[in-house]
């Protein structure tokens, strides 16, 4: 018996080792994670800010005091920018360590070395496309005794202290699940962060989409269906014209494929993407306190923790700057300071070329041809580790003097890409936190290279301007962007930039107010030079214009809910074509069944997405199936449906909307419908029908309720690691597509952060993001903020310029920084 | 019964601590250490089972008092697919098992040496 008992507790107890130490599967070391008191456990004994703390950075010079207000926002006082910057690096690293890792880590290409081989495609595209060299060689060129590097050092100095004090109870929860360490913050992953940024703002592959397009339907239609020039002019730059303008003139029709079928392949669905960002500014003339005001509301992924961090900096006499940085950049990126405020949306200009190159070897190649001769490519061998040091992967990545190659359909293709070529963008924004004037911001921001933006700033002065930042490239020949080129000639290279006097721009103008909302920022009538292609659908600056029309004495309250309005331009157009077909088509007898039950059910509709809101969901299936129908030529021969997956692009709804004009395009006829020519009417009446069928079957009968919009779309905001625990998912909100806060059909992009400032003798401001200022998930502020949000509230911004000025009941905790050896 | 409690309590209490100080694993070396020397014990598996247990669950006692233990136990049960009351379950059991199992296995190879004490045989 005794050895029976033996044999079993050794069986036990190797097991249990084994499970300990090792991870297995998806699993970590049990051991490790279940430790009671230095493993998964010990994340619950940080959950709160201790009251009062002391902590020491290498380097500083004096010492800074950190007051932490009721809503966990740090107001750090500081003698000196370096002594702040370290400071921020500190009071980020406590809050939002493991995001600083992760974020660090993702446009470096090295994830892998913490998540494994699951991260490998995510670091091969970041190296393939050169990201982190491009930020190795800005951060190379800098000058060492320049501010701005001197900053990012001495950033990098207060995360590496915290990381330094880490005791064995005070890693963050992710590390544990991972069984992690953090890695040591490096001056340059300030650069990558920004890289990282523009990878998701400004990289796109207009000219490829376009090329699977002409593949299909030729050259003339492809051109129209991602045209240049926006169908409905609602621009940034307000122009001489009238606008809304739209543009009615026929669609070409369906041609003769331009390219070989190899081209013709799927496109990814983009419906669920939703970039989305609004800011305006009003002028005094037109607010009700006679002070001018500045609203902004960037839309990006939403995740917990946020990608901001919420914070207000002082050095007496050089900064007073509040609002939200990204985790991992000294600078405010977003916000306002005693004089002046600011905030940005992202404007798609045409930043990114491809050049088909002619390689001397597919497989191995070591030269690419351009002006008849054979010039050297160059290599380098990227190295993909594993979380052990193993290498678990090897590429060979090519360039030209344009940039990397990627290869598309069997073909090298180099590009050029403005967000590889910054050099002044995080100096331009560090700068401009302490502008005094609109004037001295827009000086200042002269030097912002990447992302694109647009930016809307308003000054105490009363001063509001608008104006595009970022290099915009010339291009030769008709200067246009949105194809290939031949990459065996120089003479495809950029001739230039875009001059600043002629990029987007406005300054107190007559109407009162400035806005933009990712549109087309000029009307072609006032400058057809080439700025991009395939803009976005101006919806949300129509509805925006005509809040701020529509208010002569506008408060910053009106600002908050315009944040959220949910009156939708795109609704008010579209609809009134619907209902239009549907009486022709019952008055000529062609109506199909279920229409004129449907076209009931949407005339009820008050065009708004509230929450209650019970047509909505009826009208987007009719705008699903409307481009379902209307797209069918989109698809590849041979693929079954018309989703819009198995399109190979989908053209923006603009174009659906100009097409409108024409009742007897050829692009209504179902070509699978080979014994009927269908006409505008019919496929608007049978896309509505058909949406009345869908929605039924899935939402039940109109009356149960089940057709309220809280039930159909929702915001979902996932953990970094999307991990569903740590995430807040299904929350209900107001806005659909379109609307000023709109909810993509993920959900996962949406208002990331939101402003309204106004700037009176004194700035106030109201602001929010989904999320909280802690990454600790058992923090109750890791995600405080999210009912707020969810309901378009907003939180006033303290903003002491003394210590002493923040009243002692709101001061959550208190840290002390000191000099250290 | 006392002394036996005693027994467990400051087992219990080297566990805790060698468990702060040097990692969950320690308590599969302090069950070992205690089953090849615990002469005067009855069970010596079970009592170092015990009181692995016990000191675990106090060092949970420790961090609950600190943070949202039970907030955390629904996260950490949202990531490994557990309801989140069965974390702390887990967490105790594989101490009581690390402990107990390591015990147990000292006292069947000292038995098998035979240098057993009173306390081993059944």
């Amino acid at each position: 018996m005794t050895r029976v008992r033996t044999i079993a507790a050794a069986v036990v107890l190797a097991a249990l080792l084994f499970v300990g130490f090792r991870p297995v599967g998806s699993l970590p070391a049990v051991g490790r994670l279940l430790d009671p008191w230095s493993g998964v456990w010990s994340v619950a004994t940080t959950a709160h800010l201790p009251e009062h703390a002391v902590g020491g950075i290498p380097g500083l010079r004096d010492s800074v005091l950190v007051l932490y207000d009721d809503r966990a926002v740090p107001h750090v006082f500081a003698a000196s920018p370096e002594d702040a910057a370290r400071a921020m690096g500190y009071v980020v690293a406590r809050d939002r360590l493991f995001q600083l890792d992760l974020q660090a880590r993702a446009p470096a290409g090295k994830l892998t070395e913490l998540l494994g081989a699951r991260a490998l495609p995510l670091d091969r595209e970041m190296r393939r496309l050169g990201l982190p060299q491009s930020a190795d060689r800005a951060f190379a060129a800098l000058d060492s005794t320049s501010e701005m590097y001197r900053t990012m050092g001495a950033y990098a100095a207060g995360v590496n202290a915290w990381i330094d004090g880490l005791g064995r109870r005070d890693l963050p929860f992710e590390y544990h699940l991972l069984g992690a360490r953090p890695a040591r913050w490096e001056p340059v992953n300030t650069l990558y962060l920004l890289r990282r940024m523009g990878h998701m703002l400004a990289y796109s592959a207009d000219e490829l989409r376009r090329e699977r397009v002409a593949a299909l339907v030729g050259e003339a239609a492809a051109d129209a269906l991602f045209p240049v020039e926006s169908p409905i002019q609602e621009p940034v730059q307000p122009g001489a014209g009238e606008h809304p303008r739209v543009d009615s003139t026929p669609l070409p029709p369906p041609g003769e494929p331009a390219a070989p079928p190899s081209l013709v392949v799927r496109g990814p669905d983009e419906r669920g993407r939703v970039q989305a960002s609004n800011n305006w500014a009003v002028a005094p003339a037109k607010s009700a306190t006679g002070y001018a005001l500045l609203e902004g509301d960037p839309h990006l992924l939403l995740t917990l923790p946020s990608i901001w961090y919420e914070a207000h900096l002082v050095v007496p006499e050089v900064l007073d700057v509040y609002g939200v940085t990204l985790t991992g950049s000294p600078s405010i990126i977003i916000g306002f300071n005693r004089d002046v405020a600011w905030s940005f949306t992202t404007n798609t200009a045409d930043v990114l070329d491809y050049y088909v190159e002619e390689l001397d070897d597919s497989e191995r190649p070591a030269r690419y041809r351009l002006d008849g001769e054979w010039r050297p490519l160059a290599a380098r061998v990227e190295e993909y580790l594993g979380a052990r040091g193993e290498v678990l992967a090897a590429d060979t990545v090519y360039s030209t003097h344009r940039g990397p190659i990627v290869w598309r359909n069997g073909r090298a293709l180099s590009l050029r890409w403005t967000v590889l070529e910054d050099q002044g963008t995080s100096e331009a924004l560090y700068r401009a936190t302490t502008a005094r004037s609109v004037d001295e911001w827009l000086r200042t921001m002269e030097a912002y290279e990447a992302p694109s933006q647009t930016a809307v700033v308003a000054d105490r002065a009363g001063n509001i301007a608008v104006r595009a930042l970022g290099r915009v490239p010339l291009r030769p020949g008709d200067g246009r962007g949105d194809r290939l080129f031949d990459g065996t000639t120089s003479a495809s290279d950029w001739v230039g930039w875009w001059p600043l006097e002629r990029q987007p721009f406005a300054l107190n103008p007559q109407q009162g107010y400035v806005a933009s909302a990712n549109q087309q920022p000029i009307d072609p009538e006032d400058d057809d030079t080439y700025l991009g292609v395939n803009w976005f659908p101006p919806w949300r600056a129509m509805r925006i214009n005509r809040l701020l029309r529509e208010h002569d004495a506008v408060t910053p309250d009106d600002l908050r809910r315009f944040q959220t309005d949910p009156g939708s331009a795109r609704a008010d157009r579209f609809v009134p074509w619907f209902l239009a077909a549907s009486r022709r088509l019952t008055q000529a007898g062609r109506d199909p069944a279920g229409l004129v039950a449907a076209a009931a059910l949407l005339a009820e509709w008050d065009r708004r997405y509230t929450r209650e809101n019970a047509r909505a969901v009826l009208f987007e299936l009719a705008i699903e199936e409307l481009e379902d129908r209307t797209w069918d030529e989109l698809v590849p021969p041979g693929e079954g449906d018309a989703s819009p997956d198995a399109r190979v692009a989908t053209p923006m709804e603009s174009v659906l909307y100009r097409l409108l004009y024409d009742e007897r395009s050829a692009w209504w006829d179902v070509r699978a419908t080979a014994d009927v020519v269908e006409d505008r009417d019919l496929i608007l009446g049978q896309s509505l029908a058909a949406a009345l069928e869908r929605a039924t079957e899935r939402y039940g009968d109109p009356a149960d309720g089940g057709w309220r919009w809280e039930r159909i779309r929702h915001a979902n905001i996932y953990h970094l690691l999307y991990v569903r625990s740590l995430s807040a998912l299904g929350l209900p909100v107001q806005g659909g597509p379109s609307t000023l806060s709109p909810s993509s059909g993920s959900g996962v992009w949406g208002a990331s952060w939101r402003q309204v400032v106004e700037l009176g003798p004194e700035v106030t401001a109201r602001v929010i993001y989904p999320g909280g200022q802690s990454g600790n998930p058992v923090s109750p502020r890791y995600d405080d903020r999210i009912a707020k949000w969810q309901v378009g509230e907003l939180d006033s911004a303290l903003m002491p310029e003394l210590p002493s000025q923040l009243p002692a009941d709101r001061v959550l905790a208190t840290l002390v920084l000191r000099p250290e050896r | 019964m006392v002394r036996a409690s005693l027994r467990v309590g400051l087992l219990a209490l080297a566990f805790a601590l060698a468990t702060a100080a040097f990692g969950w694993w320690s308590v599969a070396l302090l069950g070992a250490v205690w089953g090849g020397v615990a002469v005067v014990a009855s069970r010596p598996g079970v009592t170092a089972g015990v009181a692995a247990g016990v000191g675990w669950v106090v060092l949970l006692a420790v961090t609950a008092a600190q943070g949202p233990v039970w907030d955390l136990a629904q996260r950490v049960g949202g990531v490994l697919a557990l309801p989140g009351w069965l974390v702390p379950v887990v967490t105790v059991a594989f101490g009581v098992l690390l402990g107990g199992s390591a015990a147990e296995l000292a006292v069947g190879a000292r038995t098998w040496r035979g240098i057993g004490g009173g306390g081993v045989n059944d």
